[in-house]
């Protein structure tokens, strides 16, 4: 029997509230599956299911709002006998207080407006940044990288592909931080109980701003291994639901880097704080026509700012930039993205 | 088989599409407010990937084939209506 989790959706998220179900006992579920919505500070999220099985029983009912990691609901895999049905003391035993599903009114509509929500999420906001310059010692690197080779790539590759297949510079961007991973491994992973844990796989996550205010941190799992027209299509399509729509769990849970990039707001440098348990953010300004040094001689060229902003506790100055020297290295050779 | 003739595009039909394809990326935005020589990235606040996305909804809706080199015209009412009205639909380019 496997139990079907109330998710973390990252470190400023404590508990979420139970929307619906959109599966009930007795049915078939299959990994990657939605199986509830929840509330949450980032508003109404899908839930999916991580197991191939069938639904035991459901835990928690609708309006419930319960800590991250409670149970909500149990699955049988296959070969599993179904349980002897005690749904009111199986309530009682998984989430304390919570009547079992089946007790509970039908899908009640989720009470949050829209001002509720972006109070939440501001507030969110709020204890995670707080929570990181409280605890992180940031320190801050930069370097202006030359762009031209990015910008003429993508202007290149755009020219023959139709509109959903063309390239973002922004996918270009998330992949060379996610390859430059390979050279410094020391930034990817998190501080956690004291100790530095690193991570095999690059999950970036990519700070997108929502309109009327806030902002969510999408997932984006392992974009070293997506090509960059995969990779554009996905930010395009997350970010539509991030702004317009709704997210699933897996999309805003497990980064292990974030990059947050301003360069449509005209900004030169963004200097991030880091997103905790996280070790680091990569900043990607304005890409802009500057002056920069070819060949001993003045050039107009597109340019771009990179800042990094990384844990002290976890790595140094020298091995953080070493980090932003492989990016840059990574954006002069975006065919081999 | 050749595809079958498109009648061009009116402006009306391009003004619609447009106003389609805004309201999926900027729900909020009082369209009709908008001259048709403003900025729509600065008056819906656009960024590059809203504004990919504005120009798949645009093309997809009006069954026409937009390319990147022309896209920064579509960045006002009047460059959409430039570009795309008078063209006939279901192009291939």
């Amino acid at each position: 029997m496997k139990h079907f989790l109330m998710p973390t959706l990252g470190a400023d998220m404590e508990a979420g509230t139970l929307v619906a179900w959109r599966k009930q006992p007795g049915e078939q579920v299959h990994r990657g599956e939605t199986l509830a919505e929840v509330d949450t500070d980032k508003g109404v999220i899908d839930v999916e299911v991580f197991h191939d099985g069938v639904i035991d029983s459901l835990l928690v009912g609708p309006g419930a709002k319960v800590p991250v990691g409670t149970p909500l609901a149990t699955i049988r895999e296959a070969g599993e006998q179904a349980v002897e049905k005690q749904p009111a003391e199986a309530a009682g035993v998984q989430a304390k207080g919570v009547r079992a599903a089946t007790e509970l009114p039908a899908a009640a509509e989720p009470a949050a407006g829209q001002p509720d929500r972006q109070a939440r999420m501001r507030r969110a906001i709020a204890a995670a940044m707080s929570r990181s310059k409280r605890e992180i010692p940031h320190f801050y690197l930069a370097t202006t990288i030359d762009a031209a080779a990015a910008v003429a790539f993508v202007a290149a590759q755009n020219d023959t592909l139709p509109a959903d297949e063309r390239l973002l510079l922004g996918a270009v961007f998330v992949k060379a931080a996610a390859c430059a991973v390979r050279e410094v491994p020391e930034i990817n992973g998190y501080w956690r109980d004291d100790a530095v844990e690193l991570l095999p796989t690059v999950n970036v996550g990519l700070a997108v701003s929502l309109r009327g205010g806030g902002l969510v941190i999408l997932t984006l799992r392992d974009p070293a291994s997506w090509t960059l027209a995969a990779l554009s299509q996905q930010i395009r399509e997350l970010t539509q639901r991030a702004r317009t729509g709704r997210l699933k769990a897996s999309e805003l849970a497990d980064a292990t880097l974030t990059v947050t990039s301003l360069g449509d707001r005209g900004v030169d440098s963004v200097w991030g704080v880091i997103y905790p348990p996280q070790l680091a953010i990569v900043g990607f300004g304005t890409v802009a026509r500057r002056p920069l040094v070819v060949a001993d001689r003045v050039e107009a060229r597109s340019a771009v700012t990179v800042t990094l902003a990384a844990d002290h506790r976890a790595l140094d100055g020298h091995r953080a930039g070493l980090y932003l020297t492989a990016i840059a290295e990574q954006l002069q050779q975006p065919e081999t993205l | 088989m050749p595809a079958p003739p498109h009648p061009p595009l009116s402006e009306a039909a391009v003004r619609a599409a447009v106003f389609q394809a805004l309201r999926q990326i900027a729900p909020e935005v009082d369209l009709s407010a908008i001259p048709d020589t403003a900025n729509l990235r600065r008056e819906c606040d656009l960024d590059s990937v809203d504004f990919q996305n504005f120009v798949i909804g645009l093309g997809k809706s009006l069954q026409v084939v937009i390319a990147d080199r022309d896209a920064a015209e579509l960045v006002t009412l009047a460059g959409c209506l430039g570009l795309l009205a008078h063209r006939p639909s279901a192009t291939t380019d």
